[in-house]
C-alpha cells in the first residue's frame, strides 16, 4: 500500500494534523525505547489545560468575548516552557500538540524545562494597538496563578512579539505588587530580556546546518544555500550563514522569491522587504517560486517557512545535500525516508530550530541572577548547547542506524520518561 | 573439575539472552550486561564495588539506571544497546 501525504493546510483542519503528527512521532520513539505502557500513558496526555473566555472592550465599544488557550504538557524536568501565539485558527488541539513538541525539544537540549504552549484565537493584525494591549494583559490575568517564573515562562510566538511579553510581564508584576521579570522570556533587552534573543533560533539554525554541512564534507564558507522563509528565523539564518561565507542563491517569503546564482545580499533584501512587504522584485535579482527553490540543485535547504512543504509527493525532486528545518514539521513524515534514500542529511525542526528556547533558558537565568551576559557569551553558550545536542543525536543515529528525526524523539522522550520514573508517584 | 560439573549439570533456571557490552569509564573497560525478560529489560555493569544493577520496561532506560553510578552519560547508555 502506499502512503500519500498531502500538504497539512488543505487536506484536514491543521489541529487534528499537528496533534496526529506529534503522537505519530511520539509513538515511534516510545515503541523504538520499548518505553512502558504507563509512561505512554502519563506522556502522550498533557498534564493540565485551561480554556479561558472573557471579555475585551474594543475600540468602538462593542464588547468581544475571546477564547484562549494554556496546555502544560508535562513538567517533570522543571517549569514549563512553551510560546503564546495570537492566531485566527488557534485552538486546543494545535496549542495540545504545541506543548507536546515543547516537551520534547527542551529535553533534546537539555534544558532543565518541561513544555506548554498557550494561545488566543485572534486575528492580531485586525487589532489597533489599545486593543492588543487589552486583550494581552486580560489573557495574562487570566493565566495569574498557572504561569510564573517557577511554574511556566511563556515566551512570542506567532503573532506575538517582545512588546506583548512586556505587557504580561507588568501585568503580572502589578498583581504581585513587585517586578517579576522571570516571569515571561522573550522581553525587550531593556526590560530584562536577553543579548541575541532575536537572533537565536536563526542562529540555531545556522550552528546546526554548519555542524550538518560538516557531517556531509562541506564547508559552510562557499556553500550554496537555498531559504525558503524570510520572516525572523529565515532572515536571521540567511544573514548568519551568509556571514560565515555560505552563497544565497535563493530566498522566497510569502510575496514571491529572488534568486541569482552569484549570491544574494541579505541586509539589501531586508532594506527591500521594509520597503515593499516583500522581498519578491529586489533589484539584481531574478523571480523563483517555492517549487523551483525546493528542488534546486544547492548544498543546503533552509525550510524556514510553514510546515509540510516537502511532501511525498516533491521529496524525490530535491537536489540539496543538507535540509535545516528552521519550521516546524517542514518534512512531512511519509518524505523522511524519500529524502533518506536520496541521501540528504536532515537536520529534524526539535533540534534545527531549538535556539530560540536555548536563549530563552539563558533569559531565565540571567533573570533569576539578576545578571546580563553579553551578546557573544549569550552565542558561545548557545552555541556549545545546541553541538552538544547535534553530536548526540549523530552519536545516536550511527550506534543505532536510525533517522536523525528518531534519534532526537528518542533522546528527548527518553530523559522525561526517566525523571518521571525518578520522581515516583504521588501520593 | 567442578566447573565442568556446573557446565554439564541440567538447570531448571530461566535461560536469558545476555548481551555482553564493554564500556570505557575513566580509562577502565568495564564489562556490561543487558538482559530481557518477562516484565522487561535488566542490565547491569561490573565496578569494584559489585555490579549495578538497572531494571526497565525499556531496554535503553535500564542501561541508563546501570551505567549512572559509573558517570556515563544517556546518549552514550543508548548506544550500548545492541540488536533488540
Amino acid at each position: 500500500m502506499t502512503t500519500i501525504d498531502v500538504p497539512r493546510a488543505t487536506s484536514r483542519p491543521k489541529a487534528l494534523n499537528a496533534i496526529e503528527s506529534a503522537l505519530e512521532q511520539f509513538d515511534r520513539a516510545a515503541d523504538h525505547l520499548h518505553l512502558s505502557d504507563e509512561s505512554r500513558a502519563i506522556l502522550r496526555v498533557p498534564k493540565r489545560e485551561w480554556t479561558v473566555n472573557f471579555p475585551v472592550t474594543m475600540d468602538d465599544g462593542r464588547v468581544e468575548v475571546l477564547t484562549g488557550y494554556r496546555v502544560q504538557h508535562n513538567m517533570a524536568r522543571g517549569p514549563a516552557k512553551g510560546g503564546i501565539r495570537f492566531h485566527p485558527a488557534t485552538d486546543i488541539e494545535e496549542v495540545r500538540a504545541l506543548a507536546m513538541w515543547m516537551t520534547w525539544k527542551c529535553a533534546l537540549v537539555n534544558v532543565p524545562f518541561g513544555g506548554a504552549k498557550g494561545g488566543v484565537t485572534v486575528d492580531p493584525r485586525a487589532l489597533s494597538p489599545r486593543e492588543l494591549q487589552a486583550v494581552t494583559r486580560r489573557f495574562a490575568t487570566e493565566l495569574q496563578g498557572i504561569i510564573g517564573p517557577e511554574i511556566d515562562i511563556p515566551a512570542p510566538d506567532v503573532g506575538t512579539n517582545a512588546q506583548t511579553m512586556a505587557w504580561i510581564m507588568d501585568t503580572l508584576s502589578m498583581h504581585a505588587g513587585y517586578t517579576v521579570p522571570g516571569v515571561v522570556t522573550g522581553k525587550p533587552v531593556g526590560l530584562g530580556g536577553s543579548e541575541g534573543r532575536a537572533d537565536a533560533t536563526g542562529m540555531g539554525v545556522m550552528f546546526t546546518a554548519e555542524r550538518a554541512l560538516a557531517e556531509a564534507g562541506i564547508d559552510i564558507n562557499g556553500a550554496t544555500v537555498a531559504v525558503q522563509g524570510f520572516g525572523n528565523v529565515g532572515e536571521a539564518a540567511a544573514r548568519l550563514i551568509h556571514e560565515r561565507g555560505g552563497r544565497l542563491v535563493a530566498i522566497t517569503d510569502i510575496g514571491g522569491g529572488v534568486a541569482n546564482p552569484d549570491g544574494l545580499n541579505p541586509a539589501q533584501l531586508k532594506a527591500f522587504l521594509k520597503e515593499t512587504g516583500s522581498i519578491a522584485g529586489a533589484p539584481g535579482t531574478q523571480p523563483i517560486d517555492n517549487e523551483t527553490l525546493l528542488a534546486l540543485d544547492v548544498d543546503l535547504l533552509v525550510l524556514a517557512a510553514l510546515e509540510g512543504q516537502i511532501t511525498s509527493a516533491n521529496a524525490h525532486q530535491v537536489r540539496a545535500r543538507v535540509i535545516a528545518e528552521g519550521a516546524n514539521g517542514p518534512v512531512t513524515p511519509p518524505a523522511d525516508p524519500i529524502l533518506a534514500d536520496l541521501g540528504v542529511v536532515t537536520v529534524p525542526d526539535i533540534l534545527c530550530n531549538s535556539g530560540g528556547v536555548i536563549v530563552s533558558y539563558f533569559e531565565w537565568v540571567q533573570n533569576l541572577q539578576s545578571f546580563a551576559w553579553s551578546a557573544d557569551e549569550v552565542a558561545d553558550r548557545l552555541q556549545r548547547v545546541i553541538f552538544t545536542a547535534y553530536d548526540e543525536v549523530a552519536a545516536l543515529r550511527e550506534s543505532k542506524g536510525i533517522d536523525a528525526r528518531l534519534a532526537a524523539h528518542a533522546i528527548a522522550v527518553s530523559r522525561v520518561a526517566e525523571a518521571q520514573q525518578i520522581r515516583g508517584r504521588y501520593p | 573439575m567442578s566447573a565442568l560439573l556446573e557446565h554439564d549439570a541440567p538447570s531448571a533456571e530461566p535461560t536469558f539472552l545476555v548481551q555482553r557490552r564493554f564500556v570505557t569509564v575513566g580509562g577502565v573497560r568495564r564489562v556490561v550486561r543487558l538482559a530481557r525478560f518477562d516484565a522487561g529489560w535488566l542490565a547491569s555493569a561490573d565496578t569494584p564495588e559489585g555490579p549495578t544493577l538497572g531494571a526497565d520496561h525499556s531496554p535503553y532506560l535500564a542501561m541508563r539506571r546501570a551505567l549512572e553510578p559509573l558517570g556515563v552519560d544517556l546518549v552514550t547508555a543508548m548506544g550500548l544497546v545492541g540488536t533488540l
